[in-house]
Parts: structure tokens; sequence; C-alpha cells
């Protein structure tokens, strides 16, 4: 079974503030209008979701995007998700889930093409190596607003693809098209690992 | 003879780069200089020579934040030229795309970027651990914004579905259903954070600002209207050469604006707000005093309540139009290019944006002209800065910088949008 409650968005299903503390700027008493925000329904516990995370147009910056592509024809329906990366998309999108796997385009300094796997549950990402922008909350912040918040998945790993170029319109560099086939074949492996891998997540709501 | 300089190298939490520096001398606010050093970008040259039909998806590409206005704002000049008018129900559809986008931008600087400075936070991750459902919040409020310029522009990101007479696909009955499902939850949350941002500690600072934003017969403004200002001003919104200008600052890299003979003034919310209270539904009206707001705001420390009166507009109007939504029989209106120049304003998350278009009877676009509101407000922005630094001269150097970087977040400027065409001199001898 997941670990995490959720604690309901509109917090309609639970009641106003029922259960959690809640303070003077607390939202969670006020919030509690007449229509919950529909949310994914119960997932099952362990089957790791895969979340490529990754912008198209911009290059090497695919490189998450792709692997996500690549393993749809290998895991079961519903196991792999892509994302652009927004943080709201990501806290809202693995709050429920036990097991995540994710993979995204770094910037490091390392030579183009190496890939790192960061074990998040452990330990911080390097926020430097994946942040896009001062105005853009994306995985690094993702990951820190929901640790903050307790629905960190317990388990969260992070592969981080080195890229050459993320100019608008460039092909994708042939280093990081190695590592994208390297990664596919990494995550396929590690999902076969998971107990009752791949078996269960059709049931997420789909992605609009 | 004392010298203090506060310097602010990069500024956080602004969209681009930027830096700040005030320079005071015997206590005495001496200069303030809002530096823009984001690369300049060029898109206006490069429009030039391309079809008339691609300046909605090429001026999208400008901003990650809001795309949605630069393609309004090119497809009704685009529109104007073509002598081109979009039926009720394609023109409503418009307004809830902008709508998704003014619940993205309003929500995340709401509580993401600027609820930090008022509650002593670093960041928004450091709040998140003491106010875990007011973030959790924050990001499904936006996540319902996503999902509307995602449903209506054909992806989160630099939309794609907007065309020059309307839209490229329109999305089924079906398809919208869980859309007014999530608006109707965020109804709720939208309205808590009117009342939430309205209890957040103030600082007291009043502008005697000239507001300029539309101003449309019965709409609070977006998409059209006239361009009115605080002090008299009235005019078309093609009108807006006439009476603005554009000016190259060395410190920056992008140009300033300046109402022709009068100034400084400023676009954004706390301006479409002070001209349009009017045109907010009684409701909304009552909430925002509810939230400590009357019918006009001069402290720019309170836009953070006007944005949430804003983000609660954008909900009730794109819930409105959306639970009565059929879709048309035909996405767009046919249109054949023909020579011309067009005009057109909309009203941008952080104010009023024009753009100018000449295409040939090809359709090939001759020149484009784009002013973004982040360059009308830089003027507004330092002079701010000047009058928040010259009330608080007694405070520590620290401190003066966070407040400075507060003041500057009133604006939600976005330095890359304002980054604009340099002029480059090569001397040889």
């Amino acid at each position: 079974m997941s670990g995490k409650q959720h604690s309901g968005w509109g917090m309609g299903d639970e009641g106003p503030g029922e259960g959690r503390p809640s303070g003077p700027r607390n939202l969670s008493e006020g919030a509690s209008g007449d229509q919950p925000l529909p949310h994914p329904s119960s997932p099952t516990p362990h089957a790791p979701l895969v979340i490529g995370v990754g912008n198209r147009l911009r290059g090497d910056d695919a490189a998450g995007l792709l692997v996500a592509d690549l393993l749809k024809g290998k895991l079961a329906e519903g196991a792999v998700v892509t994302s652009d990366g927004d943080a709201a998309d990501l806290v809202i999108l693995w709050e429920e889930v036990d097991s995540v796997i994710v993979i995204d385009a770094m910037v490091s300094g390392r030579v183009p093409g190496t890939v790192v796997r960061h074990d998040v549950a452990a330990e911080s990402l390097p926020v430097a190596a994946f942040a896009t922008s001062s105005h853009h909350f994306g995985l690094a912040e993702a990951l820190e607003i929901s640790r903050a918040l307790g629905t960190l998945p317990s388990r969260l790993v992070v592969y981080g693809i080195e890229v050459e170029a993320t100019s608008l319109g460039t092909p994708l560099s042939p280093q990081v098209v190695d590592a994208v086939h390297r990664v596919v074949d990494a995550v396929a492996v590690e999902v076969a690992r998971e107990p009752a891998a791949g078996s269960s997540l059709a049931s997420r709501r789909p992605r609009p | 003879m004392k010298t203090r300089t506060i310097k602010v190298d990069q500024l956080a939490r602004v969209e681009g780069e930027g830096a700040l520096h005030v320079r005071i001398r015997n206590e005495r606010v001496e200069e303030v200089q809002l530096r823009i050093f984001e690369p300049p970008r060029f898109f206006e040259a490069l429009l030039r020579g391309r079809r008339f039909s691609e300046a909605p998806d090429i001026t999208a590409r400008i901003c990650g934040i809001c795309p949605v206005a630069y393609q309004m704002s090119a497809v009704h000049a685009m529109e104007q030229i073509l002598g081109v008018e979009l039926d009720a129900p394609l023109r409503d559809l418009r307004r809830v795309l902008y709508c998704g986008e003014w619940i993205e931008s309003h929500g995340l600087h709401v509580y993401m970027l600027h609820a930090p400075d008022f509650l002593g936070y670093e960041s928004a991750i450091h709040m998140a651990a003491d106010h875990g459902e007011t973030v959790r919040m924050a990001l499904a409020l936006k996540k319902v914004g996503n999902e509307i310029v995602a449903l209506f522009g054909g992806r989160e990101i630099h939309p794609i579905n907007v065309c020059v007479g309307g839209f490229y696909r329109l999305p089924s009955r079906a398809e919208v259903a869980p859309l007014v499902e999530r608006l109707r939850w965020a109804r709720q949350a939208a309205r808590d954070t009117v009342l939430w941002a309205g209890s957040l500690p103030m600082p007291e600072l009043h502008g005697d600002y000239e507001y300029v934003a539309l101003r449309h017969p019965h709409e609070y403004p977006m998409n059209e209207g006239r361009i009115v200002s605080s002090r008299g001003l009235d005019i078309a919104a093609d009108q807006f050469e006439e009476c603005f200008e554009e000016i190259h600052i060395p410190h920056s890299n992008a140009l300033h604006c300046a109402l022709k003979g009068r100034g400084a003034y400023l676009v954004g919310p706390l301006a479409r707000y002070s001209l349009n209270f009017d045109r907010l539904s009684p409701e909304i009206q009552d909430l925002a005093h509810q939230a400590g707001l009357g019918p006009v705001v001069t402290n720019p420390f309170q836009s953070i309540i006007v944005r949430a009166v804003e983000l609660l507009h954008a909900v009730e109007e794109a819930l409105r139009i959306l639970e009565a939504y059929t879709p048309s029989a035909a996405p767009r209106v046919p249109v054949t290019p023909r020579a011309g120049v067009g005009r057109a304003c909309t009203e941008a998350p952080r104010g009023m944006l024009f753009h100018r278009y000449q295409i040939d009877d090809e359709g090939t676009i001759e020149t484009a002209r784009i002013v973004p509101p982040t360059s009308q407000n830089q003027r507004t922005i330092e002079n701010d800065v000047a009058a928040f630094v010259a009330q608080h001269l007694s405070l520590p150097d620290a401190g003066l910088q966070w407040h400075c970087e507060q003041a500057i977040r009133n604006y939600d400027p976005c330095i890359s949008c304002a980054t604009h065409f340099l002029k480059l001199t090569v001397e040889r001898r």
C-alpha cells in the first residue's frame, strides 16, 4: 500500500481541514469547495512510473522524451508518461506513486552523452544542473517542494543525460542519441527488477 | 560625503537576466537603474520575410510564460489587415485560452514568486515546509491554467493551435468536460486566494502613476478595447504609436517607453483593475473589498491581491464560457492575404502588449514592431524603487535590498520579453 495519505486538492473528500494542521494562513479550510479537484485514481503500489521530461523543440533537451517514447513499446500501458517539466505537473503526477524514475537532460559540465543516475530519495538533486530559468519551477524545484510537502515518492531515481546543444530546432547530437539508448536499456532493467513491475498503471487518469 | 551602493547582481524570481543598481549619496537616492542584460532577441527582424500566418507561432516563442498574449496581439493585428471578424463563439474561445494563461501566470506569481517576499521566505521551496497546503493548492491552480492552454492551444508551452481567422482545431465537448470540473474547484480556490492575499502583511508605498490599460464597453479587458489612462487618454488601440514612444537607454537592452510629452506610465494588473473595476462582477468587487482593496489601488505591493482578483475573474470567465461550450461547425473563417498595416493591443498578464505588422499583397511580413509590457513599465519600476529606498534609508543594506527586490517583483517583470533590438555601431579606422 501507498504510505502516503492523499489529503485532497479541494479538500472536499475529507471535509474542511479535518485531520490536518491548519494555521491562520493555511488555505485548507477555506478551499473546501463543493467540487474537489479530480485526482488520479488509486495507484497500485510498487509499479514504477517512468516520466520522460524535456522539450522536443530544443535539440538535446528532447532526450528524456525520446527515452519515454522508446520505453512505451516495452513497458505496460500507462507506466510511461511525458512531461514538459513544469513543477505543478510533476508534483501532482507523482504524489500518489511510491516509485518513480525520471529521465531529463542536464547541464553539469560533463562530457555530452554522460549519464548520471541520482537516487533522489537519498539526496537532493544538484539544482544548477537541472535548472532552466529563474521564473520556471522545474524538476529540481518539484523534488524539493514534494520533499517539503512530504509527498516525495519513497523511491525516486533521476537519470540525467548530459546535453551538448539545446538551441531551438537543432537535431539531437550523436552522443546524446547513444545515451538515450543506454538509458532505455538501464530503465527497462530497473523496472523489471521491481515487484509487480509495470503491471498496473493503466488505471491512472489519462493526461490531457 | 558618504555613498552607499545597493547592488543586486542577479535578480531572482523574475524571468530573464536583470540587475538593479541603486546609488545613495549623503542620504539621498542619487540613481536607480534596472539593468537588463538579457541578450537582444531580434524577433522583429526575423519576422520580416515570413508569411503573415506564421506570426502567431513565431511570436509565441518569445515567452514561455505568456505565449498566448503574443499570439493574440499577432492574430488581431493580422485580422485587422485582412478585414476578418470572428463570430462570437470563436471570440469566446480566444478569451478562454487567454484566461488559461492568466491563471497560469498569476497563479505562479502570486504564490510561488511573490508570496515568499511577504512571508519572509527565501523561496517557495522554503515556504512549502510551513505552508504546505497553500503551495499544493497553488500548484493545482496553476495546473488548471496549464490544462486550458494545452487543450485550446494544442500544447502547454508555446501553443500552436491559434491561427489567423480562428483555431486549427476545436476540442470536443467530451474533452472540455473534465476541465469544467476542475474549473469549478478552481473557482473556490481562487476566492480563497483573494482573501489569503488580503491577509498578507503589506508594506506601505503609494505611487502617483498614470495608469494605462485597455477598456472594453462590457468586459474586463483582455483581447480588445480602447486604450485609456487615469489622466484622460482615450484612443483607439491602433493609435498607440501616435501617443507612445520607445527610447534606448544605455544601461538596458530593453527599450524604455514613455507617453509622449508626459513621461512614465504603468501597465499591468494595478492599471487594469483601477481603470476597469466596474467591469468586474458584483461578487468579485465585493470580495476585493473584503480583501482590503478600493476601486482604485495605488500601493504597488497590493498588486498581489489584484492578481488574485484577476485570477478569480479568469477562472469564472473560463467557466462561464466552457459550461455552455459546443464546438462551432467551423474552427476558423477563411482568410485571403492583402497588403496593409495592422495594429493591435491585448492585455498580457503583465500588461498591455502592442503589435504592428505591415504585409504585402502576397501576405509576406515587411515590418513588425512589438512593444511588451515590461519595457513599458521599466521607468516606473525604477521610480518606485527610488521612492521606496528614499523612505527606508535607515534600513541596513541587506534589508533594503530585500525590499528593493520585492518592489521589482510587484511588476512581475518578464525581462526576456522586454529585451529588444540593440543598436550596434562599428567604428573602423
